[in-house]
């Protein structure tokens, strides 16, 4: 242990100016961090691009160093080799080894994890959000790392990692061609992408040949250091790799969703009546013309809890024994009709309510009230001789279930701002507008932080019980990191409190009113899948020619 | 212990190439010992494989009395190498050299090893990469003798050097052995080179050992002869194995006999060339001694 803290030492002083230069990128990407992009944030302004290249340009630079760090670590102890100074010195081999491993580790993933954790409570996040970014960091990290690691195992120099690098990536790509995008587009391999456990197979299957090949190669050539340093990097690549999206495959939950089903005893659906129309479809090959049916559903909670469709299978089964089941997912677009109202629509009668937890409706989203959807289309070839036969229709339906809650009350003083788990925001500024106000917020967030809807911003008085709805949403948002599952965001985003002519008999936006006023911001909790059936017995197919018949 | 390094029938084969054929060697402890031999003879494959860093094909060896495949850190703790294509720590400066080495050594000694640098005049605060290659083999050199080990191997350690440096380096092994009994094994392909140093010399050709024995006993046992006759005169057809090399030069015959007896090889010359007017044996010293021998090697291939 003693001999391993020397070596440590020894290589964290030898490598003093190139850890210069890794402070500086880190420090870089955190000011760069920090800054956000510039107000106002519409679409991809050009200001934005300049900050997004800058962030991409240090995420890159991080990257790049890490493989630089990595390599000297690793390439100047050569590890194998008759002229290596360490072999004829009473140095054990397994000192250099974790020497090496222990210092790559520190500089490339612990550093990180501590600097960012550090950046992003700085920032204003909790501390168990702050950790859970630094934490995606440092696993983008050691991914990289890792990778850095058996590149540079087998290599001589930079220049070699350089071209075994992009060999690599030409050969995942290729890889991921092969066992990803090519089964996708070949409908025989279809099953196997939706269970993604063939995929999962095969990566694995690869992984332990080459994993094996290069042990058994390294221990011919009395490499064993190297070979030792080649797996972790390869068992540490593949535990990241199962982090990317290709793992989740489509068996991926709703953003947002809970797996979890939801126990709501004061929440039900009822069939209320089915309506059958005719449904001319369309000709380009995907659907066929067929019928349509619709049922009304109706809400008996109140309006309290918001659901949105995330899945339905419907099954139809005919006397004679055939029967068919299909099964959609997240398909928002088959409900009909949207909620009437908004809040958009009715800001200052649903804020009091909304405040106090009530719903707001968005499109897409049930709230309360009455819905019309269409939970069966049948094409008219497939199932004409069976017309008039009556069979039994059921029809599974998944929503999700969520309700808005307050996340921030932000008073509006310049600098002051709130924060709850995951999420930071911070009041810049208000400027006047024609028919309403401006106001510059800057929000720093997890990326799975997400909600399952929109976030809604408010102007609150509470003491005239009225409020101001923001008429735009954040419309664009500040990457940190390239890859998806390690995203710390932030945005700076300028919210349009517009009056309509209506509303602004009502409101008076001026000095007073915002002197008492706060911003709310809300955000959808999600609360779980709530599951309901319906089950229509005598259920009658029309011939095609005629008009659909409810039973 | 007899012997700090010995082997037996050892072998190392790289592909078809037999880098080191059968060789056994012994390496008096307290000797000074030279492994001379032309480029490409094995020398260096020959230690590297006592050194255990590259394994033998067949055969064994052990140095300080442990095998070779076993040699690791206990055993390099003792052993102080240096080679002429060993990769050096270039981002240290000599000074970082010494204090990266000495945790590795029980035995290093600080006040030795500043006296090392002194004496070798070397630049304690100029970094390696920076420094000439007869620098950073004389700071090989010092990290390899402060804490004084018990076998000392290099490997062609003056190849490259120029003569000042060479003088240092030599006379740093020199001063730093002492009084204590140690032992060094020196490779070269120049004789010259380790012709100071050594005590006991072996030659190595082809991978092959040709020759191991005492400097004293080979300075005495070689003569440069050359008889002297009335008239012109061939070499004989058969001579005695150890004449070396006869050649005729009009009434004088030459060779090197590599058995030379002062009370029995004049009459022995006597009897194998009757018609000798006079005769003359001159002392070699070891540099012709191996050119000759490289020379009988090169004739008998």
């Amino acid at each position: 242990m003693k001999l391993v803290r020397h070596l440590v030492r020894f290589d964290l002083q030898s490598l003093s100016p190139v850890l210069v230069v890794w402070a500086g990128v880190l420090l870089l990407q955190a000011v760069v961090l920090w800054m956000g992009p510039p107000v106002p944030v519409v679409g991809l302004p050009s200001e934005m691009r300049v900050n997004l290249s800058l962030d991409i340009a240090t995420i890159v630079m991080r990257w790049a160093m890490t493989v630089v760090l990595v390599a000297l670590l690793v390439q100047r102890h050569l590890l194998v080799g008759t002229t290596a100074f360490w072999r004829s010195r009473p140095i054990p081999r397994a000192s250099i080894l974790a020497s090496t491993l222990l210092n790559a580790l520190f500089l490339t993933v612990i550093v990180p994890l501590v600097w960012f954790g550090g950046v992003f409570l700085g920032m204003g996040l909790h501390a168990s959000a702050a950790l859970h970014a630094a934490l995606a960091i440092a696993g983008e990290q050691a991914f990289i790392a890792g990778l850095a690691l058996a590149l540079a195992s087998v290599s001589k120099n930079l220049a070699q990692i350089v071209v075994l690098g992009v060999v690599t990536v030409v050969l995942y790509g290729l890889g991921g061609e092969v066992m990803w995008t090519l089964p996708r587009r070949l409908a025989p391999f279809a099953i196997v992408l939706h269970t993604g456990e063939w995929v999962g197979i095969a990566f694995w299957t690869v992984t332990g040949i080459l994993v094996t090949l290069i042990s058994v190669h390294q221990h011919l050539t009395l490499k064993t250091a190297r070979s030792l340093a080649l797996i972790i990097a390869l068992v540490a690549v593949v535990v990241l790799v199962k982090r990317f999206p290709l793992w989740t495959v489509t068996s991926a939950p709703p953003a947002g969703a809970s797996s979890r089903t939801l126990q709501a005893p004061n929440l039900s659906l009822d069939l209320e009546s089915v309506r059958v129309t005719s449904y001319p479809g369309t000709n380009d090959g995907a659907l066929q013309p067929g019928m349509r049916y619709s049922a009304t559903l109706a809400d008996p909670t109140a309006g309290t809890i918001i659901l949105k469709p995330v899945s339905r299978t419907t099954t139809i089964q005919f006397p004679d024994g055939v029967s068919d089941r299909s099964t959609s997912r997240f398909a928002n677009s088959w409900l009909d009709d949207a909620p009437a109202e908004t809040l958009a629509d009715q800001p200052y009668a649903s804020v009091s309510a909304a405040i106090g937890g009530a719903t707001i409706a968005e499109p897409g989203s049930m709230a309360a009230g009455r819905y019309r959807f269409t939970f069966l289309e049948i094409g008219a070839d497939r199932y004409a001789v069976r017309a008039a036969q009556p069979a039994t229709l059921s029809v599974l339906l998944d929503l999700l279930a969520y309700r808005y809650a307050i996340i921030a009350r932000v008073p509006l003083d310049a600098g002051r701002g709130a924060r709850s788990p995951r999420y930071a925001v911070e009041f810049e500024g208000i400027a006047p507008l024609e028919d309403g106000v401006a106001v510059d917020i800057r929000e720093s967030y997890v990326r799975d932080w997400q909600p399952a809807g929109p976030t809604f911003y408010l102007l609150l008085n509470q003491r005239r019980r009225q409020a101001v709805v923001a008429t735009n949403r954040r419309e664009s948002s500040f990457q940190s990191t390239l890859l998806d599952y390690s995203s710390m965001l932030v945005s700076r985003t300028r919210l349009e409190m517009k009056l309509s002519a209506t509303a602004a008999r009502q409101v008076t936006l001026n000095r007073a009113w915002l002197a008492d006023a706060e911003l709310i911001v809300l955000k959808p909790e999600t609360l779980g899948l709530v599951s309901t059936s319906i089950r229509i017995d005598g259920f009658t197919l029309a011939r095609p020619e005629q008009a659909p018949q409810a039973p | 212990m007899q012997y700090a390094i010995e082997t037996d029938r050892l072998s190392r084969r790289f592909g078809r190439i037999e880098a080191v054929r059968d060789f056994t060697l012994q390496v008096p402890s307290g000797s000074v010992f030279a492994l001379v031999g032309p480029n490409g003879a094995g020398k260096t494959t020959l230690i590297k494989t006592v050194m255990n860093l590259m394994p033998p094909t067949s055969g064994r060896a052990s140095v300080l009395g442990v095998d070779s495949r076993r040699v690791g850190p206990p055993v390099l703790a003792r052993i102080g190498y240096v080679s002429e294509n060993q990769e050096l720590p270039e981002w240290l400066s000599v000074g970082g050299l010494m204090n990266y080495c000495a945790p590795f050594y029980p035995a290093w000694d600080p006040a030795f090893a500043a006296a090392l640098a002194r004496q070798l005049d070397l630049p304690v605060d100029r970094p390696l990469k920076h420094c000439s290659r007869g620098m950073k083999m004389k700071a090989a050199l010092l990290v390899s003798l402060a804490y004084r080990p018990e076998l000392l191997v290099m490997d062609e350690p003056f190849a490259g050097l120029d003569a000042l440096v060479r003088e240092e380096f030599s006379q740093g092994i020199l001063e730093a052995t002492g009084d204590r009994p140690w032992t060094v094994f020196v490779s070269s392909h120049d004789i010259d080179e380790v012709e100071r140093l050594a005590d006991w010399i072996g030659i190595i050709n082809r991978g092959r050992l040709e020759l191991s024995e005492p400097v004293s006993s080979m300075l005495s046992r070689f003569r440069q002869v050359e008889v002297m006759f009335d008239t012109d005169t061939p070499v004989p057809a058969q001579v005695p194995a150890s004449w070396l090399l006869p050649q005729a030069a009009g009434p004088v015959i030459r060779f090197v006999d590599s058995a030379f007896s002062d009370s029995e090889s004049p009459a022995r010359i006597r009897a194998a060339l009757p018609s000798a007017r006079d005769i003359q044996a001159t002392p070699m010293p070891l540099r012709q001694i191996f050119i000759a021998l490289a020379r009988v090697y090169r004739l008998s291939e």
